[in-house]
């Protein structure tokens, strides 16, 4: 209901302001013009960097001062803490990263935010920035439309930066012309109803306009055009740091379980740091005095005592929150608890990893994972071997020979509640990732959902086996008996070997050769021992064929199997993708391998 | 620095092709160090092996091993070549 009347109140109210006060309208398009340019300088960010910021993440968030280093530093450089914090939870939900670690970059992101004050109130209003914007706006527009990717984004991000200089020039003509109007500063409140009051309206316009900086932007301007008193600005700072959260907050609803305790975690911070700057009011007003004093500050430059004060308090924040992390991290654990899903269900795919082509990819290859998992325990019982003693090592023919016969595991059943469902999801997940064509990371995505196929496939493949599986299983005729043991044997050696692919770090992709040649030297066809064996009598025509098309059903599953762990469990490197193809075995040299005596 | 050595460098940064070949160059030399470790782990292994179809599976590796660490030595050296210009 709240949010079915909210958008045509605040319309209402704001074309009221435009048709009572043009310089209302005024204001308001700065406003407008600056959180486009905020949309397109992200844009930017995201197309420029290529993934280069997702792997600068992955690589420097293993301790907690990096995460915070990672926070400040990539929020000073893109003057957005919510692009910040959407890749944070896009690579928390596909499991990159910690809570821990996502919660230092927050806390990293609220400092680095702090920057922008410092831009704004120290170089545009003192400088006549639209004389920079125009420019910036044609160079912006003109590489915008360009072919290459880079150029594009050095674009969004030029033309991002003129949009927020025409924004920023726009608010500051605004509240000029204000002024001569109407003396907002008249409507100033004392003391701590001021300070509360300013503060639910600085969280009420940062959660409209969704940024922080855009509400600083506009505080710094209207306290420079002294339409607010220095007081109500700092108490309209503490409530533009706590609606922030918002961001993050509306980035979680479509996240897992991961993305929420992130948001909740900024929101417990920034409430907490905003509940000390009101608290400490006072003591933070001498501080700021005491550094502007020292760093050459004047008396009466409100507008960089207000950057201060934005800086010092979030500092205050770090510091003090900084050593409860580990038990922040117990209480939303505790608070927030995820379901426990279901084997048919996807564990990491979400709408909010599609954020970050990298951090998609990432949850992909885990899901693909999780999906080779269902089929391996489907094939494993469908040679009538226990899942958990394909990953143990017992030996494998005591525990073929254990059981007589086998019992038929119904693999329709199964593969429509295990595979089906989580394969349906895969595919739908992959046409919502949006990725170059020519890019590494298309090729790596291509390669995943490949590799989600052959997994399908092989557990078709078994179920083909399965029938003649059970029958010869427990035939009279001991040579077909021995057989189809064989190829149960073979499946479960295959299935192992990849078990251990999983945790070997001296596998590369070019080991997976050894299993081919090892599929080649047990291939009944090729090597003539099928022959031999209907030459001989010791197995019917009719065991003959049954035999001939379970090798090659054989032969398929092993071949999908090793291509599935070539692409999920071999380490990728694209720099090596094509010299591995150089180098990996070709069919003549496997047939000479095997022809050496 | 020498100016050569400079010169050198900005080439490399500059030219996206030899990028890759060096990028591919430093990986293949890992490459091959991990087959070189996983060729010394199966023959202390076919030392200890006893039973015949055990010895067998393992020299299939090593053989393995062995082709393709070939293949890639001749590419390693053929990058390296091209590297310092060498092939024209």
């Amino acid at each position: 209901m709240l949010r079915k009347i909210l958008l045509p109140s605040i319309f209402m109210v704001l074309a009221y302001g435009f048709w009572v006060s043009p310089d209302f309208k005024e204001i308001a398009a700065g406003v407008a013009i600056f959180l486009f340019g905020m949309l397109s300088l992200e844009e930017g960010f995201k197309a420029f960097t290529g993934g280069a910021l997702e792997r600068i993440l992955r690589r420097t968030t293993d301790k907690l001062w990096k995460s915070l280093t990672f926070g400040i530093v990539s929020t000073t450089v893109m003057q957005s803490s919510s692009l910040v914090s959407v890749l944070t939870i896009s690579f928390l939900s596909a499991g990159l990263i910690s809570l821990a670690d996502g919660i230092g970059i927050i806390f990293g992101a609220n400092l680095g935010t702090t920057t922008g004050a410092w831009l704004v109130a120290g170089f545009g209003l003192k400088v006549k920035i639209s004389a920079y914007a125009m420019p910036m706006l044609v160079f912006g527009i003109i590489l915008v439309f360009q072919q290459s990717k880079n150029l594009k984004g050095i674009g969004y991000v030029l033309s991002g930066l003129g949009f927020l200089f025409l924004g920023i020039h726009h608010m500051k003509e605004g509240f000029e012309a204000f002024k001569d109007g109407i003396d907002l500063v008249s409507y100033a409140v004392p003391g701590m109803k001021g300070l509360f009051i300013f503060s639910v309206i600085g969280i009420f316009a940062t959660v409209v306009m969704q940024s922080s900086h855009a509400t600083l932007v506009l505080i710094i301007t209207a306290l420079a055009a002294q339409q607010i008193s220095y007081e109500n600005a700092l108490a309209l700072a503490i409530g533009a740091n706590v609606g922030t959260t918002i961001t993050a907050i509306l980035g979680a609803m479509s996240s897992n379980v991961a993305g929420r305790r992130l948001a909740g975690a900024h929101l417990i911070f920034n409430m907490i740091t905003g509940l000390i700057a009101i608290v400490f009011m006072n003591q933070f007003i001498a501080s700021v005095n005491f550094v502007s004093n020292n760093v050459g500050i004047a008396e009466n430059d409100f507008t960089l005592k207000l950057a201060v004060f934005h800086t010092l308090f979030n500092l205050v924040g770090v510091v003090v929150m900084l050593p409860f992390v580990g038990r922040l991290v117990n209480f939303l654990e505790g608070l927030l608890r995820g379901k426990v899903k279901k084997i048919s269900e996807p564990y990491y795919l979400s709408e909010a990893v599609l954020e970050m082509p990298d951090a998609a990819i990432e949850a992909l290859r885990k899901e693909a994972d999780h999906l080779f998992k269902n089929a391996a325990n489907i094939i494993a019982l469908t040679l009538n071997i226990k899942p958990e003693d394909i990953r143990s090592d017992a030996d494998l023919t005591y525990i073929i020979d254990r059981k007589d016969g086998i019992v038929a595991t119904d693999i329709d059943e199964y593969y429509d509640a295990h595979i089906k469902p989580l394969y349906n999801a895969i595919v739908s997940f992959v046409s919502k990732i949006r990725i170059d064509d020519d890019s590494d990371q298309h090729t790596r995505l291509y390669d995943l959902r490949t590799a989600c196929r052959y997994i399908v496939e092989a557990v078709k493949d078994i179920k083909h086996l399965q029938k003649n599986l059970i029958s010869f299983s427990t035939s009279d005729n001991v040579t077909i008996q021995r057989e189809y043991r064989s190829i149960r044997f073979q499946i479960a050696s295959l299935l192992r070997t990849i078990e251990k692919i999983r945790t070997d770090e001296d596998i590369t992709s070019l080991s997976l050769d050894e299993l081919k040649v090892d599929v080649e030297h047990n291939d009944i066809l090729a090597s003539g021992a099928l022959d031999h064996l209907i030459r001989d009598n010791l197995i019917t025509a009719d065991m003959a064929t049954s035999l001939i098309n379970d090798s090659a059903y054989l032969r398929d599953v092993t071949d999908d199997l090793t291509e599935t762990a070539r692409t999920l469990f071999t380490p990728y490197n694209p720099e090596l993708k094509q010299i591995e193809d150089d180098m990996a075995l070709l069919k003549d040299e496997i047939e000479a391998i095997l022809e050496e005596k | 620095m020498g100016t050569e050595k400079l010169l050198d460098k900005l080439t490399n940064v500059l030219n996206a092709k030899r990028r890759k070949q060096i990028k591919q160059h430093d990986s293949l030399k890992k490459l091959l160090k991990k087959l070189k470790k996983r060729q010394e782990k199966h023959k202390k292994l076919l030392a200890a092996k006893k039973d015949p179809e055990g010895r067998k599976r393992i020299e299939r590796t090593l053989k393995v091993i062995y082709t393709q660490r070939k293949k890639g030595i001749k590419l390693y050296k053929d990058i390296t070549d091209d590297l310092k210009g060498k092939n024209k």
